[in-house]
């Protein structure tokens, strides 16, 4: 979800051109942009860890049907 | 005190304590001069914060791996009533600006500070500025100076120095990296950093397709813009520590994975392209060292420095030289070799003689002229008079009334004009330079100095001298 918004909020702003505002505040955006990458961040981590799993979950198939196939 | 810590705080000797003028930023403390050494006062609100780093260690694991300035809590000392410690830190010699650092100082000085923060989060504390200038080169390595950069996690949702890291680190080090390595002196036009607006449009269009900084730089850009004219108060959740760690590592990465764009720059391969025999260039050398060691200095500028083949050549016989140079290519290749060698002595510096750093800032006394951050025992020259009378028009009696004012002892190398290098100057332009002859030089420069040693360098046209200033 945090992956979407980030992609989308980076599309959007990629593609569109914002007008410069007479009052500077320079921190807001920083801030923005921490709680996007936070996010993605923590979805990214989470994708790792699914991925690491999956394959550990093939591998441990895998394993069992050679295994399996040497004992013969 | 040290010898080279008195040549930068001599003109401040014996007056009373003095808060540093730059010294205004941080309501933590400030800095302050007594006896002509620095000390940093702690304020009241720092009250906490010092305790914290102090007792988590955090304060002794970043200087025992030498990213953090050591010190030592001394009393007294300061006028300000809400004083509750002061602190006397190592005494430097000369302090240096960012944009006088090539590209991979400033790349060091970038993951030094993204270090120090993920060191403070695992302490439960943060890094709370960023800023460039807190970075100084200590013994060859990037080190903090400011002992008040840290701040508890608790009292923070996110981290309030990521977008002065961007602009301090990121920005110059990705134009230094895409556009041009001269861009680091950019940092000297905006004080607080390279405005992300502008190295994005400096940037070319496929850095968008980096992911890095598509991120940290573009989007950043493009948020700051977006959010400039916030009336209110953004809410949202706090960040974790381990979500302030992830955004540092992904900065750490970004700023490992660049490097310095390979372009041809005019003193970038200078040594390849000289007209030294191989005997001439030892010879040179033996002559150098000799000098050098008659002349006894403490610290030593090397104006010209360009890899700092001589310095390296002399590293034995001086505390502390600082090798300056205006190409940022020959600089860089120079910190390179002395991070690679281990020197701890030798201080590449980006730096044009014909137009050193200006002071800047509020005043114009937040970040001071070079020339009056600190003077040298000895200054060494070599093959440079040529580049700065004929390049640069300019006169033998400047050059020997700066040179006068800045040094004790002055070690230069005349190179006559029928030497094969002056041809190449004059090759395409008139030779307007009648005065340019060694006898001419010798009767200038006596005005100020008096020759103590003269050596003609064997197979050049070229005489090495050292000199004395003589006294007014």
């Amino acid at each position: 979800m945090a992956l979407r918004a980030l992609l989308g909020t980076m599309a959007a702003l990629l593609m569109a051109t914002s007008p410069a505002e007479a009052y500077l505040d320079p921190g807001t955006g920083s801030f923005v942009l921490q709680m996007l990458l936070a996010g993605a961040l923590a979805v990214g981590a989470s994708i790792k860890l699914f991925w690491h799993r999956i394959k550990e979950l093939w591998r441990t198939v895998l394993g069992h049907e050679k295994s399996a196939r040497d004992t013969r | 005190m040290t010898a080279a810590a008195r040549l930068t705080v001599e003109a401040r000797r014996a007056e009373p304590p003095e808060r540093e003028f730059s010294s205004f930023r941080d309501p933590s403390g400030f800095l302050f001069w007594r006896d002509g050494e620095i000390y940093r006062a702690v304020l009241e609100p720092y009250q906490r914060q010092l305790a914290a780093a102090t007792a988590t260690g955090l304060y002794a694991t970043c200087i025992a791996d030498k990213l953090l300035l050591p010190f030592e809590a001394v009393d007294g000392g300061s006028d300000a009533g809400a004083t509750i410690a002061v602190l006397k830190p190592r005494q430097l010699s000369l302090i240096t600006y960012p944009y006088e650092w090539c590209f991979d100082q400033l790349k060091d000085a970038a993951i030094a500070t993204l270090g120090l923060h993920l060191r403070a989060l695992e302490h439960q504390m943060i890094l709370k500025d960023a800023s460039a200038y807190n970075i100084q080169f200590v013994d060859g390595r990037p080190c903090l100076i400011d002992h008040l950069s840290f701040d508890l996690l608790s009292e923070h949702g996110m981290w309030p120095a990521y977008g002065q890291f961007c602009r301090h680190f990121l920005a110059p080090l990705a134009l230094m990296s895409y556009v041009d390595l001269g861009l680091g002196r950019l940092a000297q036009l905006y004080i607080d950093g390279i405005p992300l607006e502008l190295a994005a449009s400096l940037l070319p269009w496929r850095t968008r397709l980096s992911p890095g900084l598509s991120m940290h730089l573009h989007l950043h850009a493009r948020l700051l813009a977006k959010h400039a004219g916030a009336r209110h108060k953004i809410t949202g959740r706090r960040l974790s520590s381990n979500a302030l760690a992830g955004i540092a590592k992904s900065l750490l990465a970004l700023v490992r994975s660049l490097s310095p764009k390979n372009q041809t720059t005019e003193w970038g391969a200078y040594y390849a392209d000289t007209n030294y025999s191989d005997e001439a260039l030892a010879a040179k050398q033996r002559i150098v060292r000799e000098m050098v060691a008659l002349a006894k200095p403490v610290t030593i500028w090397d104006v010209g420095a360009n890899n700092g083949a001589f310095a390296r050549a002399v590293a034995d016989l001086a505390r502390e030289i600082v090798c300056m140079d205006v190409d940022p290519q020959a600089v860089n290749a120079n910190y390179l070799a002395c991070r690679n060698d281990g020197a701890t002595n030798i201080l590449p510096l980006i730096a044009d003689c014909t137009n050193p750093s200006p002071a800047i800032g509020f005043a114009n006394k937040e970040r001071l002229a070079l020339d009056d951050r600190g003077s040298p025992d000895l200054i060494m020259a070599l093959a440079l008079i040529h580049h700065l009378a004929i390049s640069h028009n300019l006169p033998f009696a400047h050059l020997a009334r700066h040179f006068a004012g800045r040094c004790e002892h002055l070690l230069i190398e005349f190179v006559a004009k029928s030497d094969s290098q002056v041809h190449r100057l004059l090759a395409n332009r008139k030779d307007i330079f009648r005065d340019y002859s060694e006898e001419r030089f010798r009767e200038v420069f006596s005005d100020y100095f008096s020759i103590v040693l003269e050596r003609s360098i064997p197979e050049t046209r070229r005489t090495l001298y050292l000199m004395r200033r003589r006294t007014p």
